[in-house]
């Protein structure tokens, strides 16, 4: 199938625990700030592991386009539908969607992508009174249900209400996904959309991903596993010990060249390819040697016919946790071969925001080179074993602009690997 | 535009109708029904309490990896039903293909079973709120890497891919009822832009526990025909009161068709075309006009390269629901225009209960028997004319017909609409 229509960046937005917008988290990135901290929504004060990534000041009935809705959505909801409505605000495509004398085709043509959590475990502690006066006596249970329960619970958990209500507030209404696939939904939700575009399935499309990973029962887990730190999150530091779970949300909006010219909207970067693949090596493994990861992204690069020397900036997955980021130093090193690519990661700053890292990582690499800028890493201090052939600073550095690519990394449960390109506007 | 072309090579199914396609298919010809009262748990007390249910199921343990200590019971539904897919098909991924075959499932809701979300209870849930420091001292007694493993969004996923060494893409995705149509969608577009020659793509699901019953029954989306199960899924019948949950799964192998034809795989049908919008309507309501589920069926069409009137069959969403029956009736009367009333629609949900996130895919796999036997599936349990809804709906199906193009519809809460377009692999023209 022939792939021919030019993809852009024209809007985007992040909430996370450094900052409600893009430009505060953005600003925190650059000032070496981290809104990392002891977990404030969730009384875990007793946890030795108890560090996340909160929103600070959320405020749900600000957030959303009706107050009415925080009834019927759960926590995550509220930033995800908050995050597509920056991001559409952002990318100003509503004011030239008023000027048209029909809005049917712009709408058919407008999908959605969203990288969603999934269902969390909070959600259903709604149960909890009920089962607590019943037991394991489903007599009682059914009798107490339609007092003990809001009688909106389903609606309240379902896993698409980012998408359906950016849909129902924008009445956007073409092709759409909602990927709950851990921490790649966001990222693959960004690919989607981009062949959507380049087929001409759609012209434009608002990308979001939201996640909640500061709840305690999966934090709990996550602990269990082995993979977070109660002290920091610093990737590929020699005192990297784990990774510290986050909430948050990004968005998004990608749009075909045509659409763009149409309406003269400012191109904030071009989506130039990307790739996904799972190393198969199990729902909470990864391949030891980066084999998988490292041929993943060769791919990608050969697929969309991109030369690595060609590229500014590498956004690492850099989630902190010591396996993770030794078997991506080792995949990125072979990627790179002699080429020094200057690499960088975000999540020191905000914490890991699980399914949306993705969307957030290609907004912060997005207003990176729209500043010219390879961020350095702020808790940056020693390069740990495996890891010193990266090009990392704690420094920020030049971007240099005659190799306008930047390629972000994302990795997730199930061992699967997601990259994306981006390309400097000038 | 030349798009890579999808042939369906292999099926699989774990339905309500039986543990494997030729079961399923002949209990759906003879006209019976999957739907009775739920046996898992104790329902009596509910006010639906019925549910096509998978009856007498044991999952093929031997056959199933080491990784089945994340299953939960539609996991197994899941494997078991991707086994026969590739069994039927004939082919596996090996050292050399791996990289080139996908999968994209479309998964339930994957909450908590009753007794994990009690048992939890249990250890931190005191005086009416939740004690986390006990979770932390309890945790010798409540701690089990398996509890996270089958809660985890894509743990099904994840068994998928280590079950057959899949190493190409995979995801997974949830738009509740229209999960399993877009799962086969999102497939279909993998292998027509070359990330994939071959696809594993599917859904399963069951939210036949206390707390997925409890959620349908506080909506009161359920019908509550609780003395006539066989007989409680009525699709556009004038006395519907709701659909029945079911449970299951259903996979289909997609191979690129040059591939297919090339090893001289057995081809199904065409994969031949995709609508996929959202009705930006209402959460669970879809518009009584139909629009969305419009715009998907005239995608499809347009899509796949035809006409209307090339269409032979649509397998409709029909879930026995007031408004689904009627936006649906009303969509294809918008599209078919005055071919509607001709056109043979039916809902094997009257005989299948609905699977959710599992629906599209079965659905799918019925689509493309009715074409490989040419007999279209009837409406069961209509008897009651709905004035609103005045299609050819089956009702004396099976009807034997010869079927060049089949739509299968599935709509989900949320507004997401999927029609898929599959075509006779000797459709006219399909080899031009």
């Amino acid at each position: 199938m022939s792939e021919s229509n030019r993809v852009f960046i024209t809007g985007f937005s992040a909430l996370t625990a450094s900052g409600n917008t893009a430009d505060e988290t953005w600003a925190s990135v650059l000032d070496g700030k981290s809104g990392i901290d002891e977990i404030k929504h969730w009384d875990i004060s007793s946890w030795s592991n108890r560090l996340g990534g909160e929103l600070k000041d959320f405020k749900p009935a600000k957030m959303l386009p009706d107050r009415k809705l925080i009834k019927v959505i759960s926590r995550q909801d509220v930033m995800g539908i908050n995050a597509a409505m920056q991001a559409v605000e952002h990318s100003q495509m509503l004011p030239y969607r008023d000027t048209l004398s029909s809005t049917d085709s712009f709408n058919d043509m407008t999908g959605v992508y969203v990288g969603s959590p999934g269902n969390k475990y909070y959600q259903q502690y709604d149960f909890l009174p009920l089962i607590d006066k019943s037991g394991e006596n489903m007599k009682p249970f059914a009798e107490h249900l339609f007092s003990e329960v809001h009688p909106m619970w389903l609606l309240r958990i379902l896993p698409n209400n980012v998408l359906a209500y950016t849909g129902i507030t924008y009445g956007f209404k073409g092709p759409n996904h909602n990927i709950t696939n851990h921490a790649v939904g966001g990222m693959q939700a960004i690919l989607e959309a981009y062949h959507a575009i380049r087929v001409g399935l759609i012209s434009r499309a608002v990308v979001v991903a939201y996640d909640v990973g500061t709840e305690p029962q999966a934090l709990y887990y996550y602990d269990k596993l082995g993979v977070i730190s109660g002290r920091h999150l610093k990737p590929f530091d020699a005192d990297h010990d784990g990774t510290i779970l986050a909430e948050g949300a990004a968005a998004l909006v990608l749009e075909s060249e045509e659409s763009v010219v149409a309406r003269e909207a400012s191109t904030y970067a071009e989506v130039t390819g990307g790739f996904s693949t799972t190393e198969a090596a199990g729902l909470f493994s990864i391949d030891e040697d980066g084999e998988h990861l490292a041929d993943s992204i060769s791919t990608m690069l050969s697929k969309h016919d991109l030369d690595i020397n060609d590229f500014g900036m590498c956004v690492a997955h850099g989630n902190g946790n010591v396996k993770s980021d030794l078997t991506e130093a080792k995949a990125l090193s072979n990627v790179f071969g002699q080429s020094s690519v200057p690499v960088t990661a975000f999540k020191w700053s905000m914490g890991h925001t699980i399914c949306s890292s993705g969307v957030v990582d290609t907004v912060m690499a997005t207003m990176a080179m729209q500043e010219k800028m390879v961020p350095g890493i702020a808790n940056f201090e020693q390069s740990a074993q495996g890891c010193t052939h990266l090009n990392i600073t704690k420094e920020h550095r030049e971007f240099n602009q005659s190799k306008p690519y930047t390629m972000i990394v994302n990795r997730g449960f199930a061992s699967i690997n997601a990259s994306v390109v981006i390309k400097r506007c000038a | 535009m030349t798009k890579r072309r999808v042939a369906v090579t292999g099926i699989g199914v774990v339905s309500p109708l039986g543990h494997d396609v030729h079961s399923t298919w002949q209990n759906l010809m003879n006209g019976d029904s999957g739907i009775d009262v739920i046996k898992q748990f104790d329902a009596n007390a509910f006010p639906t309490r019925i549910a096509a249910e998978v009856k007498n199921y044991t999952p093929p343990l031997d056959r199933i990896g080491k990784h089945k200590r994340f299953s939960m019971s539609f996991t197994n539904f899941a494997l078991d039903a991707a086994i026969q897919a590739f069994d039927d098909a004939g082919i596996l991924p090996n050292e050399s293909t791996s990289k080139r075959w996908g999968v994209v499932t479309g998964s339930g809701m994957m909450t908590s079973e009753f007794d994990y979300l009690k048992r939890f209870k249990d250890t931190c849930y005191v005086d009416g709120a939740l004690d986390w420091q006990a979770l932390q001292e309890k945790t010798n007694d409540f701690y089990q890497l398996t509890d996270f493993g089958k809660t985890t969004s894509n743990s099904g996923l994840s068994q998928l891919i280590q079950q057959f060494n899949i190493t190409g893409y995979a995801s997974s995705v949830h738009t509740a009822c229209a999960s399993g149509g877009q799962a086969l969608g999102l497939a279909m577009q993998v292998i027509r832009r070359g990330d994939a020659d071959f696809m594993l793509a599917g859904g399963f699901d069951s939210m036949i526990n206390p707390l997925g019953l409890s959620s349908f029954c506080l909506l009161g989306a359920l019908s509550t025909y609780n003395d006539e199960p066989a007989t409680a899924s009525r699709p556009f019948d004038g006395a519907r009161n709701g659909f029945v949950l079911g449970e299951g799964a259903a996979f289909l192998i997609l191979e690129e068709w040059s591939k297919a034809k090339a090893r001289g795989a057995k081809i199904y049908a065409e994969l031949a075309g995709e609508g996929n919008t959202l009705s930006s309507y209402r959460i669970t309501d879809s518009h009584p006009n139909g629009d969305g589920a419009i715009q998907a069926m005239e995608q499809a069409l347009r899509d796949g390269g035809i006409k209307p009137d090339d269409v032979d069959y649509i397998n409709a969403h029909g879930t026995s629901t007031k408004m689904n029956d009627l936006s649906e009736t009303n969509a294809i009367k918008a599209v078919f225009k005055d071919q509607a009333k001709q056109m043979p629609v039916s809902s094997t949900k009257s005989q299948t209960g609905h699977l959710i996130a599992a629906a599209g895919a079965l659905e799918a796999v019925l689509s493309v028997l009715a074409i490989k036997h040419a007999k279209v599936p009837k409406t069961a349990n209509l008897t009651t004319p709905d004035p609103d809804c005045d299609l050819d709906y089956v009702v004396d199906g099976p009807r034997e017909k010869s079927l060049g193009a089949v739509l299968s519809n599935s709509f989900g809460f949320g507004g997401s609409n999927s029609c898929l377009l599959f075509k006779h692999p000797e459709f006219e023209g399909a080899d031009a």
